[in-house]
């Protein structure tokens, strides 16, 4: 047997070496296929139910207090207009002509205000936040003047009985002290209906004629009384719309809770991130091309190069965005951008009679010019990526300052490659690198973080500057032969936002 | 079989396609698997890997050259590092502690099946069997073992030489147990 011909046998016995498979391993390989697409459905899932929850949740806090503030300003009404209403009742039975007219004027304010108020509402739903915080206020200026004309209210009815009871029992007592007499009647007062207080004064009234006369002034002088309280209610309730001004600082929310609009530039640097857990065949699979080898088997063929090193290169972000403050230290911007991002490597010399071999051409894509040798450091290649860029972003103001604001930012990003010249690494003729666009992956998602301070802040424009960096999460480059890669990006921020004139 | 609608097929995801693509290739590969493990079960285990990992990376596959040779790359890929992974074979995953045996520089005339041959192969201690298979079956060179596996290429080659050695003198045994068996040693 000549040399080498042990090898040869041996290689080829072996190659035609086949088994069955058990009928498990399908149903594994199917299972493990699908469950990676569910995987990508969850992801998918997982991001849109947080993205909606984020909402939910600003949403939430931007109209549910508000909401809860209205309903309770409507029952706080409700109430109001019912304690009102028994206090004009209760006045009305004892009070006279005069009295009642009065009493209608005050009922007129009332549904002056209520008129009004229903108006507002109206008002509500149809107009943004700002007007409903200014409803808001109203009703509270209300309550302040609801709890001033009660203890008027009930003053009335105090001195009401008291003075007629005093008179009965006690007529030297003194009728200017009515603290002395509300804290002896004050039980009565409140258990007795106004009209038992009726009952008792037809009952009374004929029993003591003598005093017919002082009860006479006594009743004239709780009239006048009432008049003073309520006319002093009444102008409360004229003067109530008067005093509902419209916040001024409201007013500024109201401009800064419309979208504004800004530019950015970020300069940065990118870098393809090799992903370590995966790395074990990385010098395998650099090495594996035996199949298409020129060489074939044997010692003969030359040493099959590794991919290089991929280095950092330049990298910038430029775009415009649209930013809606959410709450006082919260805000959503939106954006459309343009990423640039490189990076560096060092190949061999180029073999573009590559090209010219009919059963290497099929295997390169027909647009490239060029194929280089893998290994060495004769050229610097700068693999070149231009995406179109849609990001969201999510920012948090950390500090409590109007003027220099210190917010942390995250965010998520889908961008669109656009055009590349990046090129890949092949195992074939003992390992080169061209440009295969179908490695690449064009839809590319990201996460990013940042901070961002604002350094100049006026009128007109607010500049903000931060560090920035992005997560790229799905690979760049699907190379069998070569290690998982994933962008990242990291960069200055220089932000410009214009206020709104206001 | 056409290999270009099979893969389109197979990247739209459509079961029947992937199915038959795996009913094509799976009796080869599993044959290479089973070089270089120690049993079936570990062979259908790297042979499950490696499916896994040619449904996920078929988009690559640029209809250049065989499918079946593609599929095979990424099949030894596969199989070592399920050898270097799987804690059963770590500490026999060595190339300098074996115990040395004598170059026999003879080329014996191989009877034995491949299935025979294959059973020899997996006797021999992992880091022959692995150097043995990669350069004797696949075709790799020395030196690029030397690289696939982290170690010299000097090593490659006095490692592959004793496996040959001891194969040699396996396959030897083997035929004079045969010959004694079927009467042919004792008319020698």
């Amino acid at each position: 047997m000549p040399e080498n011909d042990f090898e040869k046998k041996v290689s080829s016995e072996m190659q035609e070496l086949k088994f069955k498979p058990s009928e498990k391993v399908w149903l594994r390989v199917e299972e493990r296929i699908r469950k990676k697409n569910k995987r990508r459905v969850f992801v998918i899932i997982f991001l849109l139910a947080g993205l909606a929850l984020l909402g939910y949740w600003q949403r939430s806090n931007l109209f549910g207090e508000k909401g809860t503030e209205i309903v309770t300003t409507e029952k706080q009404k409700e109430n109001n207009s019912k304690t009102e209403e028994e206090t004009n009742s209760s006045s009305t039975i004892k009070q006279n002509t005069e009295t009642t007219k009065q009493e209608e004027t005050k009922n007129t304010s009332d549904k002056t205000v209520n008129n009004k108020s229903t108006v507002d509402r109206s008002v509500i739903d149809k107009k943004d936040v700002i007007v409903s915080k200014n409803e808001i206020n109203r009703p509270k200026d209300k309550i302040k003047d609801e709890i001033k004309v009660k203890p008027a209210v009930k003053k009335t009815k105090i001195e009401d009985e008291p003075i007629v009871s005093i008179d009965v029992t006690s007529p030297n007592s003194n009728k200017n002290n009515p603290v002395e007499i509300d804290a002896k009647a004050k039980d009565t007062i409140v258990k007795t209906s106004p009209e038992t207080i009726i009952k008792q004064d037809a009952v009374k009234q004929p029993e003591v004629k003598q005093v017919e006369n002082k009860i006479d002034s006594a009743k004239a002088e709780v009239i006048e009384q009432e008049k003073i309280d309520i006319k002093k209610t009444d102008t409360l309730l004229k003067a109530e719309p008067e005093k509902v001004s419209p916040d001024p600082i409201v007013k500024k929310d109201s401009s800064e809770k419309k979208w504004k609009w800004g530019l950015h530039l970020t300069p940065g640097i990118s870098f393809l991130n090799d992903n370590s857990i995966s790395f074990g065949g990385l010098k395998m699979a650099g090495a594996l091309d035996y199949q298409s080898s020129v060489g074939g088997g044997g010692g003969a063929a030359p040493p099959r190069q590794r991919p290089s090193d991929v280095k950092p290169g330049f990298a910038f972000q430029a775009g415009i965005f649209a930013q809606r403050r959410l709450s006082s230290r919260t805000s959503l911007s939106l954006g459309l951008q343009y990423g640039y991002y490189s990076n560096r490597l060092g190949i061999g010399y180029r073999r573009d009679s590559l090209l010219n071999y009919s059963q290497f051409s099929n295997m390169l894509d027909g647009n490239q010019d060029h194929v280089y040798n893998a290994g060495g450091d004769t050229v610097k290649y700068t693999n070149r990526y231009h995406f179109i860029e849609l990001p969201l972003r999510f920012q948090w103001q950390l500090n409590k300052s109007k003027t220099n604001p210190f917010v942390w930012s995250t965010g998520f990003t889908i961008g669109q490659l656009i055009a590349s010249n990046a090129i890949m690494y092949d195992t074939a003729f003992n390992g080169i690198y061209y440009q295969n666009k179908s490695q690449l992956n064009k839809t590319q998602f990201s996460l990013s973080t940042g901070f961002s301070w604002t350094i100049a802040n006026n009128k007109r424009v607010q500049w903000n500057l931060g560090p920035v960096a992005n997560i790229h999460l799905n690979r760049l480059i699907d190379n069998p032969f070569e290690n998982k890669k994933y962008l990242f990006f990291v960069g200055l921020r220089t932000g410009i936002l214009f206020n709104r004139k206001k | 079989m056409d290999t270009q609608k099979l893969v389109k097929e197979c990247i739209r995801e459509i079961p029947a396609a992937q199915r038959q693509l795996y009913d094509h290739f799976a009796e080869t590969m599993l044959g290479i698997c089973y070089r270089y493990t120690k049993s079936m079960d570990d062979a259908e285990d790297v042979l499950q890997d490696g499916f896994v990992k040619v449904f996920r990376n078929l988009h690559q596959y640029k209809y250049e050259g065989e499918l079946g040779g593609w599929i095979r790359r990424i099949m030894v890929t596969t199989a070592l590092n399920y050898l270097k992974k799987n804690s059963r074979y770590n500490h026999e995953f060595s190339y300098d502690n074996e115990n040395l045996h004598p170059v026999v520089d003879d080329n014996p005339e191989i009877k034995m099946t491949g299935k025979e041959l294959a059973d020899l192969v997996r006797q021999l201690p992992l880091g022959y069997q692995t150097i043995f298979n990669l350069h004797a079956v696949e075709g790799f060179s020395h030196v690029e073992i030397g690289k696939m596996l982290g170690i010299n290429e000097g090593t490659s080659r006095s490692q592959y030489a004793r496996a040959r050695a001891l194969l040699i003198s396996w396959i030897k045994k083997n035929d004079e147990v045969n010959n004694f068996k079927t009467g042919s040693y004792a008319g020698k």
